[in-house]
C-alpha cells in the first residue's frame, strides 16, 4: 500500500478564498487516517487535492516518496468513494462493478477475477445478477464501495460515504468499514463532519476549522487533552460545557470562581495556571457532560466543587440521563446515572470532578491545561 | 439476432438518428445485402454531427426561428415532456471516457449529450415527471459522483428548473451558464450549482460596479474586508448564517457566547456596525458579497 506526506498544502481559489492553509501531514501505510471538521473546514478540498480533483496551488504531496502534484488524477492509483453511491441503473451489480475497469481497458479475465474477489469481501457474490434497484440501501452503498475496490487501489479516499444513509443502517456500515481496512489493510482517508464516525473509525484523526488543522492526534488524546476549545467543542457529544471562570492564586493554591461559587483546583493543574500568569484573570472552564455528577456519593466526596441549579429540561435516552440547567450564564448539559431522581424543575447539586477539568484561554481559546 | 430482428433493430437505430422513417421497398437484394445497406447508412450519416450542431446552435441562441421545432421534432425532443439540462464544465478537456459514464448513467434513448466546447458538456435528458429542485440537486449530485469515482474525472454542473417545453432550453441554458460564472465568484469550492439558489449572490453580481463601489463607500469608508482575519469572517458568516442568534452561533463555532460576543465588539469597533442589528447584519452581508465579488 502507500504512504502519503502532505507538506505546507494550501488551496486557494481563484476569486481569493483559501480553503486550505498549511496543512502538513504525513500517513503511514495502512493507517486510516479521518478529517473532521464542521463544513466549509477544508476537509473534502484536502482530500480532493490528493486525489487531484483539485489543483494544490501550494506545498507538495508524495505518495511513496513520487511528488504527485501534476500526475493526473487516474494515474495516482487511488480510489475515491462519495456520498452519493450512484450506480448505473441498467447494468448488474457485476457490470456496476466491473464498468471502470473496462474504461481502463482492462483484460476481460482479470476484470472477472478482480469483480469476483471484491464481491467475496463485500459478500455481494450471490447479488452479482441483481440490477441496483433490486438492492437494498446497504447493498447499494457495498457495490459502491466494491467499485473501488476492484481497482485495488494503493489509497482509498471516502469522503461521507455514509452522509445519505439512514442512523442504523450508519452504524452498521461503520463497522463493514472497519473490517473492510482490517481485511484489505488498505490506506484509508475519510472525511466526515460526524465526530463519533471519526471516533470510532480513525486511528488518527486530523481536526481541521476555517481550512487549518487544529489537532492530529489519537481519538483517545483528541478527546481527554484537545489542544483548544474548538476541538474540546467538536470532540464529543454531547459537547463539553464551558463557563467562564475566574482564577485566583494563593500561593501554591489555585481557585476558580464561576458564579457565585469559589471552586478549588487540583494541584495538577495549578501550575500552568500560576506560570501563565492567569492570577486574577477570567478563562474558560471546560468540563464534559458526564464529569458533572449529581449522586450523593460524589458530592459527599467532592464538597468543595458542588453547584446548585434548576434542571431546565431532563432527557431520558435508556443507558442515561443528560440534565440540563443554566449556570453562571451558561447553558450546561450534565450526562447522569438514569437511576437519578432528578427532575424537570427540581433544584439539585451538582459535584464537578475538576480533575477532568479543562482550562482555555479566554480570547484564543488555547488550552491553558487538560 | 434472426434477420427481422438485425432488420428492424438498425431501423429504428436510424430513425432515432436521423428522424426519418424508413422502408423496405426492394426486395431483390438479399438479407446480407440489406443489413450490410442499411448498416452503411448508419455509418455514412453524420448524425453526430447534424445532432450536436443543431442542439448547440439552439442552445446559443442562434437557430432561425422556423428553424427550431422541425428541429426538436426530428431529434425526438417533445414538447409535454419534463426535461432537466445540466451544464457541465469539466476542470480539464473532457475525454470519451466522461461520456461514455454519462451515458451510462441514464437511459440511452432519453438523453442528449451536448459538445458546446473543450471542457464544456450539455445534458438533456428526459423525466418521467417534473421534479422538485432537491430531486435535481440530488441526480447532480450522483453524476458529479459518479464521474469523480469512476474516472477520477472533476466537473461544475449547473442546473436549473425542469421545463416541459423544449423552446424553454435556451433560457435554461443561460441560466446555468450564468450559474457556473457566479459560482466561480461566490461558491468556488461548490461543483454543484442550482440556478434557484443563487439567492442574493445573484442579484449583487447582476449590480454594477459603480453602485457596489459607492455602498462600500458609504457604509464602510475605510474599512477593507480584505483587513479581517479569517475567524472573524467566519464568525461573522457563521452569525449571519444561523439567523443572528448568539445562542445558535456560538454552539455552530463551538466557542463560549461570551467569545462570540467579543468578536462581534471587535467588528462593530472596526466598521461601526453591529451586527446585532438587523439593518446592520444587512449591511454587512451585502458589503461581504460585493468584497467578494470585486477580489
Amino acid at each position: 500500500m502507500a504512504n502519503i506526506s502532505l507538506k505546507n498544502i494550501c488551496k486557494v481559489y481563484p476569486n481569493g478564498f483559501e480553503a486550505v492553509k498549511d496543512f502538513n501531514l504525513d500517513i503511514e501505510d495502512k493507517e486510516f487516517i479521518i478529517f473532521v471538521g464542521p463544513s466549509g473546514c477544508g476537509k473534502s478540498t484536502t482530500l480532493r487535492m490528493i486525489a487531484g480533483l483539485e489543483d494544490i496551488s501550494s506545498g507538495e504531496l508524495t505518495i511513496d516518496g513520487k511528488v504527485m502534484n501534476a500526475v493526473e488524477p487516474k494515474d495516482r492509483d487511488i480510489a475515491m468513494v462519495f456520498q452519493n453511491y450512484a450506480l448505473y441503473p441498467h447494468m448488474t451489480v457485476y457490470d456496476n462493478m466491473a464498468f471502470g475497469l473496462k474504461l481502463r481497458k482492462v483484460p476481460k479475465d482479470q476484470i472477472d477475477k478482480q469483480v469476483r474477489e471484491a464481491a467475496k469481501i463485500l459478500d455481494l457474490e450471490k447479488l452479482l445478477d441483481r440490477k441496483p434497484k433490486a438492492l437494498s440501501g446497504g447493498q447499494r452503498q457495498r457495490v459502491a464501495m466494491g467499485r473501488a475496490i476492484v481497482r485495488n487501489p494503493k489509497v482509498f479516499l471516502m469522503d461521507e460515504p455514509l452522509s445519505n444513509l439512514d442512523a442504523k443502517l450508519r452504524v452498521q456500515m461503520r463497522i463493514e468499514i472497519s473490517k473492510l481496512h482490517d481485511r484489505l489493510g488498505a490506506t484509508i482517508i475519510y472525511v466526515t463532519h460526524d465526530q463519533t464516525e471519526a471516533m470510532t473509525l480513525g486511528t488518527r484523526i486530523v481536526v481541521m476549522k476555517d481550512g487549518v488543522v487544529q489537532q492530529i492526534d489519537s481519538p483517545q488524546n483528541l478527546y481527554a487533552k484537545p489542544c483548544n476549545q474548538f476541538v474540546a467543542g467538536f470532540i464529543g457529544s454531547p459537547q463539553m460545557n464551558f463557563i467562564d471562570a475566574k482564577i485566583k492564586v494563593n500561593g501554591n493554591n489555585v481557585t476558580t470562581t464561576i458564579g457565585d461559587k469559589e471552586i478549588a483546583i487540583p494541584a495538577s493543574k495549578t501550575k500552568a495556571l500560576i506560570d501563565g500568569g492567569y492570577d486574577g484573570k477570567t478563562v474558560v472552564l471546560g468540563i464534559r457532560p458526564e464529569d458533572i455528577h449529581d449522586s450523593q456519593m460524589f458530592i459527599d466526596a467532592s464538597p468543595n466543587t458542588v453547584i446548585e441549579s434548576t434542571i431546565r429540561v431532563y432527557e431520558l435516552l435508556g443507558a442515561e440521563v443528560f440534565l440540563y440547567f443554566d449556570y453562571a450564564g451558561a447553558q450546561i448539559t450534565a450526562r447522569v446515572d438514569p437511576r437519578t431522581t432528578a427532575k424537570t424543575g427540581d433544584t439539585i447539586s451538582f459535584a464537578l470532578d475538576m480533575e477532568k477539568s479543562h482550562f482555555f484561554e479566554k480570547e484564543t481559546g488555547v488550552t491553558i491545561t487538560n | 439476432m434472426n434477420y427481422e430482428q438485425k432488420r428492424d433493430a438498425l431501423l429504428k437505430k436510424l430513425y432515432k438518428e436521423t428522424g426519418i422513417t424508413f422502408e423496405i421497398t426492394d426486395n431483390t437484394n438479399d438479407e446480407v445485402q440489406t443489413i450490410a445497406k442499411l448498416e452503411q447508412l448508419l455509418q455514412h450519416y453524420p448524425s453526430d454531427d447534424n445532432r450536436n450542431f443543431f442542439f448547440q446552435q439552439f442552445l446559443l441562441g442562434k437557430l432561425p426561428k422556423e428553424e427550431i421545432v422541425p428541429g426538436l421534432h426530428r431529434f425526438h425532443v417533445e414538447k409535454g415532456t419534463p426535461v432537466v439540462l445540466f451544464l457541465i464544465s469539466f476542470r480539464q478537456p473532457y475525454s470519451k471516457d466522461s461520456l461514455s459514464i454519462l451515458s451510462s448513467m441514464f437511459a440511452p434513448d432519453a438523453i442528449h449529450l451536448i459538445h458546446m466546447d473543450e471542457t464544456n458538456v450539455v445534458l438533456i435528458r428526459e423525466l418521467k415527471a417534473d421534479l422538485p429542485e432537491e430531486q435535481l440537486y440530488e441526480m447532480v449530485a450522483s453524476t458529479s459522483d459518479m464521474l469523480g469515482t469512476e474516472a477520477m474525472i472533476s466537473a461544475r454542473i449547473a442546473f436549473d428548473r425542469c421545463v416541459c417545453d423544449p423552446i424553454l432550453l435556451p433560457e435554461i441554458y443561460q441560466h446555468c451558464y450564468l450559474a457556473l460564472e457566479i459560482g466561480s465568484l461566490f461558491f468556488a469550492s461548490e461543483t454543484i450549482l442550482s440556478y434557484s439558489r443563487l439567492g442574493l449572490e445573484k442579484l449583487i453580481y447582476q449590480l454594477p460596479p459603480q453602485a457596489c463601489k459607492e455602498f462600500l463607500q458609504d457604509h464602510f469608508k475605510d474599512f477593507d474586508f480584505k483587513e479581517l482575519d479569517n475567524e472573524s469572517r467566519s464568525t461573522i458568516q457563521a452569525f449571519l448564517d444561523n439567523g443572528l442568534s448568539l445562542a445558535e452561533t456560538s454552539r455552530a463555532l463551538y466557542v463560549h457566547r461570551n467569545t462570540l460576543i467579543y468578536r462581534i465588539d471587535k467588528f462593530e469597533k472596526q466598521t461601526g456596525l453591529d451586527i446585532r442589528k438587523f439593518d446592520d447584519a444587512m449591511i454587512c452581508k451585502i458589503g461581504l458579497l460585493i468584497a467578494d465579488s470585486t477580489s
